[in-house]
This record gives structure tokens, sequence and C-alpha cells, in this order.
């Protein structure tokens, strides 16, 4: 089958490997149909996250139609649609039965490694580093689903691939965001990152009874995207003191919520956020934490943090006095995404929310390389990139450029 | 007392340490290194053949210090909850023949009279052994010896009910003494087959088989071109299966009756 192997840093490429095949009593083959490039693969892309090996298959967006069923996988048949979470779950540990599916006890077979970097392991999830756990990811043609018996969710045909691909990560992660931050009708909520993540944690809130939602971005497509939601916009590039004009907005009150959708990679222009290239690139750090410091910094006394975005090491210079001088909540981690499976399908059927609004790019398997860097860069407005992984490539003869489908 | 002591209060008498004629001490082999890497340097500093016969000298002292026997008493305490019932537990732990369905390393054991003989591949070779129970309370705890015939370990194993609901707090303590090189302690180290460390993995993927009824795996599963650098990874982080290193199980009537090695 293709699939998109991690070879290095700003490296991937598709290459033919082996079928896989079941492996365990409760695995399942899920032929894919549609997979998706994540933000938080470009962490992987631009080598900031460790325990990656060459070879890799990357991906952890992605839906199909089961294939193959191990002997202890009862729910599902050969030809069900299904979307798969990616985060891997037993079902069974203390974790999973208390709706704590991201820190599943069970699914991750290198826990060691985790457990030496952060005390305790987490779950394993697809295509996203040895450390947590090494599985092969969904950017392929076909994938091995382990413990399938707990995690995909089987969907109607009466929506469409594009409709309900995303239950997989990013809208359960942008609705898990909003909720996090406890929202009551009438408070304002600010949104770090107005990227895919972004975009969903602004519609949640809202979905969750926020009177207005403050979105923080730099690039135009996606506040103008924000702001189509609904939500106010600013462009830190215009005005870099966030937590000024924060103030500004909200009456000198500061945000009830807020959700730093960037994570380790946040960018800036003043000395601090060059104080955290700088330690970045030395491999100093892993992390370039400048968005939760004006999260933290912004919020309002006893007011909420969300941090969806993905931090990997030991944060430096997090004001931490503010944050308990203010009372703050701070509320983060993996999506539980099992949980809001269904709930977050019933909106959709419902026809309350229709997650492919934020597709930007339709592309074939063979042109997701030059696609990361094109997200990377943010170029031509690419805010969400899918593909089918059976389509033909598109590419123009001189090999560069991905004819979209947008 | 805590509810979970730093040692068990019921581990047996400690493994009596019989000491090695040439056994040396850690801080002896710490002179050894010391002063070996120090005439090593100053010899190869002098660029004369005067120089590099101290230097040869401090080699000397250098493997001397890796290679001697040096005291290897040692222990550790492993936990884990397992939501399962504690006679649940204890009937797995206590079914000897089992224990290569969750211990990784371990190829086979089997039941013989008074103890249980096992085979276990460990940095690459094939060991051969025998356990013991020495006491046992069903659901309770049990204790056992084993022996491979280079450094004896005495294993503790304890239930205790979680708080909560949580199920069965299970921990393993291990005491072994005896003398080993520090240079093959340092390799089981790094490469994850120390007692603590199998120990660990033990008990976690007895965790995993009872609670979900099965240990996650990602060895089959299918990757693009690894290259040199994909491989040593992999290696560091103990990702090689066995049959990559170039052990193949076998079923259990290929092999002979594995020997008593304490014999």
């Amino acid at each position: 089958m293709k699939a998109l192997c991690w070879q290095g840093k700003h490296d991937v490429r598709v290459e033919s490997v082996e079928d896989p095949k079941i492996l365990n009593p409760r695995d399942a083959i899920v032929k894919i149909t549609l997979s998706a490039i994540c933000g938080s693969d470009l962490h992987l892309y631009d080598g900031f996250i460790p325990t990656l090996e060459p070879g890799d298959i990357l991906g952890h967006e992605f839906m199909g139609e089961v294939v193959e069923v191990g002997r202890d996988v009862k729910n599902l048949q050969i030809g069900d649609r299904v979307v798969v979470p990616f985060t891997i779950a037993c079902g069974r540990c203390y974790y999973c039965k208390n709706q704590l599916w991201s820190l599943c006890d069970n699914s991750n077979p290198n826990a060691w490694i985790a457990e030496k970097l952060y005390g305790f392991s987490g779950s394993g999830l697809f295509g996203y580093s040895h450390m947590l756990g090494g599985y092969a990811g969904g950017q392929s043609q076909y994938v091995r689903v382990p413990f399938a018996d707990v995690g995909p969710l089987k969907v109607s045909n009466g929506l469409n691939d594009e409709q309900v691909l995303f239950l997989s990560d990013i809208f359960p992660t942008g609705y898990m965001a909003a909720e996090n931050c406890n929202i009551k009708p009438g408070q304002v909520i600010a949104v770090w990152g107005a990227g895919p993540v972004g975009q969903f944690a602004i519609r949640s809130a809202f979905l969750l009874g926020a009177e207005r939602v403050i979105a923080i971005d730099r690039f135009p497509e996606r506040l103008e995207m924000a702001h189509e939601a609904g939500a106010q916009t600013f462009n830190y590039d215009e005005d870099e003191d966030v937590v000024e004009v924060l103030k500004q907005m909200t009456g000198g009150r500061g945000p009830d919520g807020c959700i730093d959708c960037v994570g380790m990679e946040a960018h800036g222009h003043d000395f601090v956020a060059m104080y955290d290239s700088v330690k970045q690139s030395l491999k100093l750090s892993f992390d370039r934490p400048k968005v939760l410091r004006q999260a933290v910094q912004a919020c309002r006394k006893g007011g909420s943090v969300s941090i969806p975005g993905v931090y990997g090491g030991l944060l430096d210079k997090i004001p931490f006095g503010s944050a308990f001088g203010k009372a703050l909540t701070l509320k983060m981690g993996q999506t539980h995404v099992h949980s809001y499976l269904q709930p977050l399908l019933n909106l959709i059927e419902q026809g309350k929310i229709d997650p492919s609004f934020v597709i930007t790019h339709r592309v074939s398997i063979d042109d997701v390389p030059e696609m990361y860097r094109r997200f990377r860069d943010k170029e031509d407005g690419c805010i969400k990139v899918v593909f089918d992984p059976w389509k033909p490539s598109q590419t123009s003869g001189n090999g560069n450029a991905p004819s979209l489908m947008m | 007392m805590s509810r979970v002591p730093k040692k068990l209060t019921t581990m047996p008498r400690r493994v009596s340490n019989v000491r090695d004629q040439n056994q040396i001490g850690w801080t002896e082999m710490g002179a050894y290194l010391i002063a070996g890497s120090a005439a090593a340097a100053f010899g190869l500093s002098r660029r004369t053949w005067a120089g590099a016969a101290i230097a040869l000298g401090g080699a000397a002292l250098i493997a001397r210090g890796m290679t001697a026997p040096v005291e290897m008493d040692g222990s550790c305490v492993v936990s884990q909850t397992i939501d399962r019932s504690a006679d649940e537990i204890f009937q797995m732990v206590r079914d000897i023949p089992s224990w290569p369905s969750f211990i990784k390393s371990l190829h086979s054991a089997r039941e013989e009279n008074s103890f249980a003989a096992w085979q276990s591949d460990v940095d690459g070779k094939r060991l051969r052994g025998r356990v013991e129970i020495m006491d046992e309370s069903p659901g309770e705890y049990i204790r056992l010896r084993t022996d491979d015939g280079d450094l004896p370990h005495e294993i503790s194993i304890e239930l205790r009910k979680a708080p909560g609901d949580r199920g069965i707090e299970v921990s393993v303590e291990i005491h072994w003494a005896g003398s080993g090189m520090a240079l093959k302690e340092m390799f089981q180290s790094a490469v994850g087959t120390s007692a603590e460390q199998l120990a660990r993995e033990g008990l976690r993927c007895l965790k995993q088989l009872l609670e979900a009824g099965e240990i996650a795996t990602t060895v089959g599963q299918p990757h693009g071109a690894r290259g040199l650098r994909g491989k040593m990874e992999r290696a560091m982080l103990r990702e090689t299966p066995l049959e990559d290193q170039g052990i193949h199980p076998q079923t259990e009537t290929e092999g002979t009756a594995p020997e008593a090695a304490a014999s």
C-alpha cells in the first residue's frame, strides 16, 4: 500500500509499504477513504517531537471502511463505515471507565519511555512518536486499528466523509477545549490560533453559550474564517501587546476563558519570542510557550485557561505567580475523543454544524509531502488539507505544484 | 506507617551473598577507572614509546575495573494497580507455566515436581534456570526464589485491595545478591533487561493481559524504509523484536529439559 513516511526533519515521503495485518484479537483493519494533515503533525514535520523513527507512518485523522476484524471484535462488520479516534483506548481500565480515554493505561506498548519523561504514560496515539506507542498512522491506504471494539464510531451513509472525518480529532479537540473553560451564558472567550482546532473551539464556545469570542491570529484567511463564525478578530501582527488589547476589548476585565490552540510553536517578534526560538533550535527546550504566557496574563481573575495546543517538555518563564494570584483554573491534555464522538455526531446530524467548512485543500496522497510544506508555511490560504489515499495524483508535469481541488 | 511502604515488610530473608574471590567493591572499581583513565590520557599525551606503555597500562586498569566481578547486592520494588479480583491475579501469578504470556523475555516455563523450570532470552542469549515457590497465601502473597546460575533472586509478590474499588495493588519486590561485571550491569540497564526493568514490564503486561485481554504491540506493523538511523533508534528504544536479535522462539518440545542452574 501507499503510506506517508517520516524520514527526518522536513522530510516526509510517500512510500510503498506492506499492508497492515491483524496483530491482536481486538484489532481491525480499515481501508481509509479520507485522511487529513493535522496541525500537530507539523510538530513532527518540524522535528520537535522526540522518539520518531525514520520509516514511521504518520497520520491520526482518518476514516474508512472495515475490511477485516480480529476474533474479539463483535460490534463491527466488514463493510462498516467508521471514524477512528486518534487516541487508542482499551475501554476496560480505570481511566477508560471514567471517560478519561486519552489516559488509557493499557494501549501504549512503549509506556516506559513516557514514564521516564512524564512520570506516567497516557494512551497510545496513531502516528505520533514511539513515546506514545509507535503505532502506524492513517496517512496511508490501510491502517490497523487496535481495540477496534471500543474506538471506531459507525456512521450512516446520510453524511459524507468530509462532514464526519473531523470527529477523529479536531472537532472533539476544539469542543473539549471550549468545555474546559466551563463557559456560562454571557461570557467572553479568547482563542489563540485560528487554525483548524481554533476554528472548532470558536464554534464550540458559541454552541456552549459564549456571548463573545475573540480570535487571535496573524493570517487574514484564518481570521476571516473566524469572523464568519461570529468571532471578533485580532491580528497580533498589528499590535503585539495582546494582553493589553484583550483588556481593552473586555472593559478592563480580561476574557473569562482563554484557549491556547497554538502550543509549542508559537510565533512572535519580541525579545522573549526570539529567546524561545534560540532555546528551541539549540535543543535546550521542546517548546516556545509565548501564547501560554499571554493566556495566563490576559485571563480575568478566577477565569479558566484551556490548553488543547500540544506541549512536549519543560516550559520556561510561565507566569505561574499570575495564575496563582488570579486563582485561575488550568485544564489541558489530549482529547478524550471517545466521549465526544456520539454527542458531536448528533450535532452534525441535527445540522447545528457542518465540520467540512474548515477544508481548504483536497489533494491526492502523492501531493501530501508538498502540502506539509505549504501548510507549515501557510501558503495558498492553507488551513486544512484532506486527501483520499486512493485518488490518483493531479500533480502537474513539473511535479512541484499539486493541483488543488479547493 | 504509610500505606505503601518503601520496602515491603513480609519479604523473606535476604539472599546471602557468597563473595567471589576476585570480587571488588564499587569504590575499588571507581579507583581503577579513574587511575586507568588518567594513566591512559597521560600516556597518550606523551607520544613516545614509554607513553604508549603507560597508556596500555591505563587501558589494562580500565579493563580490570569494567570486567572484574563487583558486588551486586540490590533490590527493587515495582507496583501496578490491576482492576481484577485478588484471586484472579493470584491464580495467574501462581501459574508459572503461564508466565511467558506476559513476560516477553521468557521463552518457556513448566512445572517439575517442587519447582518450575524456565528458559529466557535476555541480551541475545538463551538462559535457563528454575523458580521455586518458598511460601504463599492465596489471594494475598507469593514468595519465590529464582536462579539462573548467575545471580539468585528472591521475589515477593503482594496483593492489596486498592481504595475506591479500583482493583488490587500488586507489588513485586526483588532482592538479589552475588557478583557480576559492572559493564554487564550497565549494558542491561541501557537495553532494559535489568531485573527492575524486566519486573516493571512484566507487571505492566500482566495488567494489560488481565484488564484488556491482550498486550499492546506494534511488532509486525508496516513501516517505510528505516535506514541505519531508524534501526539504531529502534534498538535504543528497545523496539527490536527478539527475532531481529537472532533469537527465534522454539516450541516447548524442541529444547531439552531446562537444567537446574543452581545445582
